[in-house]
């Protein structure tokens, strides 16, 4: 009934990981693993590992010091890498004698950095990636560094803005930065540096993504951006965006500087620009895009979330739409859904891969967990007025290369309609020809090796607007 | 986003608010630190609002139930129907549509404030049925008619 075209697959490939992974539990890796995660991203708790306060005889670049305390994060990597993944250490926040300024706690229970030493950064950076560096009392390796989260965002970094309204994150940002990447670096060459993990919305709070980006970069212009009059350098391995969508996999967000899924081509386009102007200091001619947080909450538990199914369609497409844009790490945000307690649901996040249960081996996974391990994704297409199709693109869940078979759902069966060659990382794409006359519509799916993705509906859904965190 | 369960706390601002688009209200900025992004309100045009203003004060409190209503262009990050408030910018938030706490639109607030009589029964009836702009000015305008056309007859019948 159907001509088939199988198309070979790029050399490329999409590597998956889970981010907010706030147990030790050998158990929580196995579940990274087996939802077709290879990183693992956690935190150094730089407030909470180094002392309240700043003892008068210490050696802060030592990480023996016994003024520091890294037991929590010792068991986490531990099991991270027992469990065969890569874990992505991001330091967070800022021990107050680090401060060179006083926050503002607009947002009750958070302790944001104000202006730390970048000094004391780059010491307390050192001091972690030494303990990681596979030499040091037994612990394995840590590669993947990230000094501050969303350093954009008021709620883990000020200040934003000075006393006339100019961002100022950007260049208080570039100078930490810098000192970090060097430090870190001087540990071992081969560790790499991700900088930013933008948040991804300007408001009076927050610099927007773009705006922050050109400025760290020293670059100007929105449609073409080119580098500013400034002599400046920054030095970073990786960018990482969190692209939180307040809609659809191809919706952009209605601020020109912010960056949403549908945004992400023009992140991609301002960092091509800052590499070629010689900006970024990095391993790589081309400095690669990461996205290390993406999630939307879903319906249930959050009554305000994704409604499942939709859930499960765009979980895939937003995998999809990432690589697309050159983005070739992509992370969910979060193992499990937060613990509510008695707060209401728009006030925690229920992005998890599994619903919570009282312990973590009573929690179950959602039926998204299958659209991330075996993403695939279908759409109609006419190629050229004869030429009419499905384009398909997916990464088998084990990530290996083979034949794929490319069903379709009919009279309640599942069809054979073509077979498609995934690469050696497990990633297919290809245009299905249809046979003139023929339904266009209905779900379809991929099988590889008896595991087959998640259904997905060829006919097309708008985009809409939504709160992602319900 | 990082571990948010520290974060977060009832009945305190929501860090998880500073993940959610805003979509510029009636005479806001766009959310990009720029002017706007060329799209939101559409004002009256300058000689409407004028005559507006010079016909007293129902035509002042027209003129900005017209400005308060006007279209917004723009998706609102707020999902159809998911009725959850409770939180500055929360899920009740809606650019073409500010309530205030006790429930009334803008459309209610100026009628309540700036018309006398009329204007005042108006906005209650407004508040009890939930009628929207553009259907109150409707109203207004056939009382106004019927009540002009009451006094013509109450004029031609003394002049018999």
């Amino acid at each position: 009934m159907f001509g088939a075209l199988a198309s070979t697959a790029t050399a490329s490939k999409l590597t998956t990981g889970v981010s907010y992974v706030t147990d030790s539990d050998a158990v929580a890796f196995q579940r990274v693993k087996g939802s077709g995660g290879s990183f693992v991203h956690g935190w150094v708790r730089w407030n909470q590992i180094a002392p309240a306060t700043e003892p008068e005889s210490w050696d802060p670049r030592d990480p023996t010091d016994p003024n520091y305390n890294w037991a929590a994060i010792d068991t986490w990597v531990t099991n991270a890498v027992a469990a065969g993944l890569t874990p992505l250490l991001q330091i967070y926040y800022a021990p107050v004698w680090a401060n060179r300024c006083e926050p503002d706690h607009k947002y009750a229970g958070t302790n944001p950095p104000c202006d730390p030493d970048p000094d004391k950064m780059a010491d307390f950076g050192y001091a972690a990636a030494k303990r990681y560096d596979g030499k040091t009392l037994g612990l394995p390796r840590v590669r993947y560094w990230q000094p501050q989260n969303e350093p954009n965002l008021s709620v883990f970094f000020q200040p934003q803005f000075g006393s006339g309204g100019q961002p100022l994150s950007p260049g208080l940002y570039r100078t930490l930065l810098n000192k970090y990447y060097t430090a870190v670096k001087s540990v071992n060459r081969t560790n790499k540096i991700l900088a930013a993990g933008l948040a991804p919305n300007g408001n009076s709070a927050t610099v927007a993504p773009m705006e922050f980006a050109r400025k760290l970069f020293c670059m100007a212009g929105r449609a073409k951006p080119r580098p500013t009059a400034a002599n400046c350098k920054v030095k970073l391995d990786i960018f990482d965006m969190h692209p939180y969508t307040s809609g659809g996999p191809t919706h952009k967000g209605y601020g020109k500087d912010n960056v949403q899924l549908g945004d992400l081509p023009k992140l991609k386009a301002l960092l091509k620009a800052a590499d070629k102007a010689g900006r970024i200091s990095g391993d790589t001619r081309q400095t690669p895009l990461w996205v290390s947080e993406m999630a939307w909450d879903s319906r249930g538990p959050d009554p305000g979330g994704v409604p499942m199914n939709l859930l499960k369609r765009w979980t895939s497409e937003a995998m999809f739409r990432s690589y697309q844009a050159g983005v070739r790490v992509f992370m969910w945000y979060s193992l499990r859904d937060q613990d509510r307690g008695t707060r209401p649901w728009s006030e925690t996040t229920q992005a998890g891969l599994f619903f919570r249960g009282a312990t973590i081996d009573a929690d179950r996974a959602k039926p998204i967990r299958q659209a991330f391990r075996f993403p695939f994704v279908a759409f109609t297409r006419n190629k050229t007025k004869k030429k009419k199709g499905i384009s398909i693109w997916g990464r088998t869940a084990t990530s290996k290369g083979g034949w794929v078979a490319i069903e379709r759902k009919k009279g309640g069966k599942w069809q054979r309609l073509a077979r498609v060659r995934a690469n050696g990382n497990g990633l297919f794409r290809g245009f299905v020809r249809i046979r003139k006359g023929s339904n266009r519509a209905g779900m379809v799916r991929a099988t590889f090796r008896r595991e087959s993705s998640v259904p997905f509906s060829l006919k097309p859904v708008k985009d809409r607007p939504v709160r992602p965190f319900g | 986003m990082i571990p948010l369960f520290s974060l977060s706390q009832a009945g305190a601002n929501s860090a998880l608010d500073q993940y959610v688009e805003e979509v510029p209200n009636i005479g806001n900025t766009g959310n990009d630190g720029s002017n706007g992004n060329g799209s939101g309100t559409k004002p009256l045009k300058p000689e409407v609002a004028k005559k507006l203003d010079s016909s007293g004060d129902d035509g002042s409190a027209l003129g900005q139930v017209a400005a308060a209503t006007a279209p917004v262009v723009a998706m609102t990050g707020s999902p159809a129907g998911s009725g959850k408030s409770g939180k500055p910018g929360g899920k009740d938030s809606h650019p073409t549509k500010q309530r205030d706490a006790s429930g009334k639109d803008e459309l209610s607030k100026l009628l309540v404030a700036d018309t006398p009589g009329a204007g005042k029964s108006l906005a209650a009836a407004a508040d009890a049925s939930g009628v929207n702009g553009p259907l109150a000015i409707f109203v207004a305008v056939v009382a106004l008619a019927m009540g002009a056309f009451a006094y013509r007859r109450h004029l031609r019948s003394r002049s018999r």
